[in-house]
């Protein structure tokens, strides 16, 4: 998976690496004078060894650099932040450049950053998290925006970000991903959620499932998704019945779940499945999952 | 269209957006002052400044008005070394806050070395920045005070024009008339000045850089001052431009000079009461209105 190849390049990559792979998009993206402006205040920064006037400069970075989104360079860029914002990018960098000033006091500056920062200044801390050394100290700020009641920070952390995954102990990383479900992000955007499903997740994934439908209510399709890892007993079968349907989403999602159980009675139903799908997307997931089903014995 | 340059709307209600939104108020600034009572923590302060940028911004959007702020270290409570150092270096990190126009309420309240302290270095912080600065005068000797204030503008050498001189009255105007600075009237229904006054000032001395302001808080004092001299300066015979001129145009060029007063907030009539700041409403169970 590209997933796991770029967070293995992230590893390898120094911290002024990661900056300078941000500084060159924003190169790119931003206007000159915003760079430069950037690029003095690390300048400054860094000759006089004070974080504060990073923290200074935190606000001012969505005006000089703009809140547009940052397009990618050819290279491989570190995890997560493929939908990084030109603002998010100048933040990060701003983070960077105090973990090279005063790495032993990243953490009160990333928290001061987080703490007075306004919404767009906490999303940049929080999209920030994962390419920060030595992030397993910031987990009291990661669950802290976990637990917001505000739709855009709390997708900063639960959508394309791999810190969740990463750092959260198995309890909250369930919150997290059952918060999404219910508030409509989509859990196929969790970053590394694959690896961190278990049973306890697949459990309240179900009850879930179960406690919409005796509610005559949806559920996201892609929930199955955290469950299919760990079935609980007749999730397999739900799923297999969800593969025939009306809605596409649903078809899609249930295909997904089944390509990671694990489980060789669900072949002959995707099989079946892949003979007459006419959705050319659900068809391939269906293809893809039969493949996952056959590598796993 | 009527402009507060000077109100605290922490302390109000819905019930006074609601009511200044129907007088014709369409924008606001807000200096950070106290709040009636010490704060004895700096951690106060970084909530008061944020629901300035925040919470207080997105209420008044909810009745159709844009709100705009000052941050600063107010003069009274500059007199408190528990935490006069620790909100004075917050203060530049919230003026980089998009939204913020200047540095405000800062001046001499009781004339202490203290505040003087923490008057010239946000003076010189304003300066530095180049945006406008909001200064208070005192309630009390306030003559020597304002004079004290000029001086002190002068030694510092920020321009006259980032300036504006606040809560004046037939003493001091005449001082500050001297200057390059803008002057404001705070209308209030007893003390400091009334609308009847403030007309007196203005048949007198004109319009340039004449600015009036509520300075409502959480005290007595009355959100509609700024329509109801509008009203006044009707009534006394001021033509439709002059009023436009004390009550719209001159605040606004004025925090204009910050880069950071947008105007396209003030001239969209848009109210969306689907939104939510941080997932909070200020409806509690009303129908949403759009327009």
């Amino acid at each position: 998976m590209t997933t796991m190849r770029q967070a293995a390049t992230l590893l390898a990559m120094s911290v002024t690496e990661r900056q300078d792979a941000l500084m060159k998009r924003l190169r790119a993206g931003c206007p000159e004078s915003g760079v430069s402006w950037l690029e003095e205040v690390a300048r400054t920064a860094l000759s006089e060894r004070s974080t504060k006037r990073l923290l200074d400069a935190f606000p001012a970075t969505a005006r000089r650099l703009g809140t547009g989104l940052l397009a990618t360079t050819t290279t491989c860029e570190p995890e997560g932040t493929s939908n990084f914002t030109a603002d998010v990018g100048g933040r990060a960098v701003l983070l960077l450049v105090a973990a090279v000033i005063d790495p032993e006091n990243l953490k009160t500056v990333t928290e001061a950053a987080y703490d007075i920062g306004d919404t767009r200044e906490k999303i940049a801390v929080v999209r920030s998290l994962g390419l920060l050394p030595d992030n397993t100290q910031l987990l009291p700020l990661a669950l802290d925006a976990g637990r917001t009641n505000d739709a855009n920070l709390f997708a900063a952390l639960a959508t394309d970000n791999p810190y969740a995954c990463q750092r959260y102990p198995e309890p909250d990383l369930n919150k997290l991903v059952m918060k999404a479900a219910f508030v409509g992000i989509p859990i196929d955007r969790i970053i590394g959620l694959e690896q961190r499903c278990n049973q306890d997740l697949a459990r309240m994934g179900m009850e879930y499932i179960d406690q919409q439908q005796s509610a005559d209510r949806d559920f996201p399709p892609e929930l199955w998704l955290a469950i299919g890892p760990h079935p609980p007993a007749g999730a397999v079968a739900r799923m297999i019945g969800y593969l025939n349907h009306s809605v596409e989403a649903h078809r899609l999602g249930a295909a997904r779940g089944l390509g990671m159980t694990a489980d060789g009675r669900a072949r002959a139903f995707l099989q079946e499945r892949s003979a007459v799908e006419e959705s050319p997307e659900v068809r391939a997931e269906v293809l893809r999952s039969l493949e996952a089903l056959s590598a796993t014995g | 269209m009527l402009f507060d340059p000077h109100i605290h709307l922490a302390s109000r209600t819905t019930d006074d957006y609601e009511r200044m939104a129907k007088a014709g108020i369409r924008g606001v600034v807000e200096p950070a002052f106290w709040q009636g009572q010490p704060r004895t923590q700096v951690g106060t302060f970084i909530d008061y400044f944020n629901s300035l940028v925040g919470w207080e911004r997105f209420r008044a959007s909810q009745f159709g008005i844009a709100h705009f702020c000052t941050i600063a270290l107010n003069p009274k409570e500059a007199n408190d070394p528990r935490i006069s150092r620790d909100v004075l270096d917050l203060v530049p990190r919230y003026l980089e806050k998009d939204g913020v126009v200047g540095v405000g309420e800062i001046g001499y309240d009781d004339v202490t070395d203290a505040e003087e302290k923490a008057f010239a270095e946000q003076l010189e912080l304003a300066k530095k920045l180049a945006v406008p600065a909001l200064i208070h005068t005192p309630h009390r000797d306030k003559k020597k005070g304002t004079e004290r204030t000029l001086a002190l503008v002068k030694e510092v050498g920020i321009p006259e024009d980032l300036v504006i001189v606040d809560h004046n009255n037939e003493e001091t105007l005449p001082l500050v008339l001297e200057t390059a600075c803008w002057r404001g009237h705070s209308i209030y229904p007893d003390t400091k000045m009334t609308e009847e006054r403030m007309v007196g000032l203005l048949k007198r001395y004109g319009t340039e850089r004449m600015i009036v302001n509520s300075a409502a808080d959480w005290g007595k004092s009355d959100p509609l001052k700024v329509p109801k001299t509008a009203d006044a300066m009707r009534a006394a015979g001021f033509d439709e431009e002059q009023v436009q001129t004390v009550c719209w145009h001159n605040p606004i060029r004025f925090f204009e000079q910050s880069g950071r007063l947008d105007r396209t907030l003030l001239e969209s009539d848009k109210i969306d009461q689907t939104l939510l700041f941080e997932g909070n409403s200020v409806l509690r169970g009303q129908q949403p209105r759009r327009q």
